[in-house]
């Protein structure tokens, strides 16, 4: 009984989500974007020195960058229970193309860079219309 | 020359075409989202060869000659001392190190003018520009430019006598009173600039970029006429003030 009871509670209790850590370090010149998870608005903008942190259950999504004049630039993340991923934003702008890419980052190499950086708000109801779909 | 300007605008209508085919697909129905992870980190190019090219769209120059402008204002002869430019230039880049070679000419949209005369100036150089980045990013790349070269201004002063009249034929033996020879300053300039551009990320690429810089005359020089023989001319050092807006052709290499 004891075990059915331990079964049940595991079946239903959920996996412990992802944790996603997305920042922009120092840009000369660097302008905001938002930042749009399958299609919905959760940062904007999103600034250079920035830093945010968020949570996703275990699942695919889609991590978009878009500014007025700029190309959208497009991750797929692939979200793993109880998983940290750290994604960078990096800007090009130049003649031909303005778009912010959003590339994951080695954690050793990321958790230095989070230390100077300002913490980023998020448009919660956003997340959780997300994450309730 | 003729064949020399198709030949340049050629080259870089399919420079600039090949360019942008690398991030917009000519043939591409529809501009697709760009695939984050496919693309370079840092941009590492050793080495590369560009040209360059700006018209009067921002780009100015204010050229400093103190001792003709003074003799412009005794006289009552309006000053044109500013203008648009046009210029081209080509040249190599090495790491950290670049040259350009640079042609710079005037554009003008006629002569300055009051009641008594008409002036209109024009200045054209031919300047070689060592430069090393002083500071780089992904996105900018700031250069300190020096420069040598040849600089010459010509000033073409007019007199304004609208109330006699001469006959078309007779022109060429009829002296006009107060009229100025063509006259002409030359001599070599040093040039030290500093330029902002965009920092090349691709093997073609299509770049802008900014440069505001300073020329001046390696020693003070009197005025010429390369028409007639003039004495007692004002004696001048040359200085050129400027900004120019470039658009940049360039082709980099990763292997030096």
């Amino acid at each position: 009984m004891i075990t059915l009871i331990y079964l049940w509670i595991w079946f239903f209790i959920p996996d412990p989500p992802g944790t996603i850590t997305l920042f922009r370090t120092k840009e000369y010149w660097g302008s905001g974007y938002e930042i749009r998870l399958n299609g919905e608005t959760l940062i904007n903008p999103f600034k250079s020195q920035h830093v945010a942190t968020f949570q996703l259950p275990p699942g695919s999504y889609w991590l978009e960058s878009k500014k007025y004049d700029s190309q959208t630039s497009r991750l797929r993340l692939e979200v793993k229970s109880g998983q940290h991923y750290y994604i960078r934003g990096i800007e090009d702008n130049d003649f031909l193309l303005r778009a912010l890419h959003l590339r994951n980052w080695p954690e050793s190499k990321a958790i230095p860079l989070l230390q100077p950086l300002k913490k980023q708000s998020i448009l919660h109801e956003k997340l959780d219309r997300i994450v309730a779909q | 020359m003729r064949f020399f300007f198709t030949l340049l605008t050629a080259t870089w209508l399919g420079g600039s075409l090949s360019s942008s085919a690398q991030i917009y697909p000519v043939f591409s129905p529809e501009i697709t989202p760009i695939d984050s992870a496919a693309l370079d980190e840092v941009p590492s190019f050793k080495w590369g060869i560009h040209s360059y090219a700006g018209a009067f769209i921002g780009s100015f120059q204010g050229r400093i000659y103190p001792n003709m402008r003074a003799h412009l204002k005794q006289q009552g002869i309006p000053q044109d001392w500013t203008s648009e430019n046009v210029f081209f230039g080509f040249g190599l880049s090495k790491g950290l190190f670049k040259i350009d070679f640079e042609y710079t000419t005037t554009l003008t949209f006629g002569p300055e003018q009051n009641d008594r005369f008409l002036n209109e100036t024009s200045t054209r150089s031919f300047t070689v520009h060592p430069a090393i980045s002083i500071f780089k990013t992904r996105n900018r790349t700031v250069y300190l430019q020096t420069g040598v070269g040849l600089m010459g201004t010509d000033l073409k002063i007019s007199p304004r006598n609208l109330t006699s009249s001469v006959a078309f034929s007779q022109i060429p033996t009829n002296p006009v009173v107060g009229s100025y020879p063509l006259l002409r300053h030359h001599g070599v300039v040093l040039d030290i600039a500093l330029q902002l551009i965009h920092t090349a990320k691709r093997p073609r690429d299509l770049v802008e970029s900014f440069r505001f810089g300073y020329r001046r005359g390696v020693e003070e020089r009197a005025w010429f006429s390369p028409v007639l023989t003039v004495t007692g001319t004002p004696i001048d050092r040359a200085g050129l003030l400027y900004f120019q807006t470039h658009i940049q052709l360039s082709r980099n290499f990763k292997k030096s």
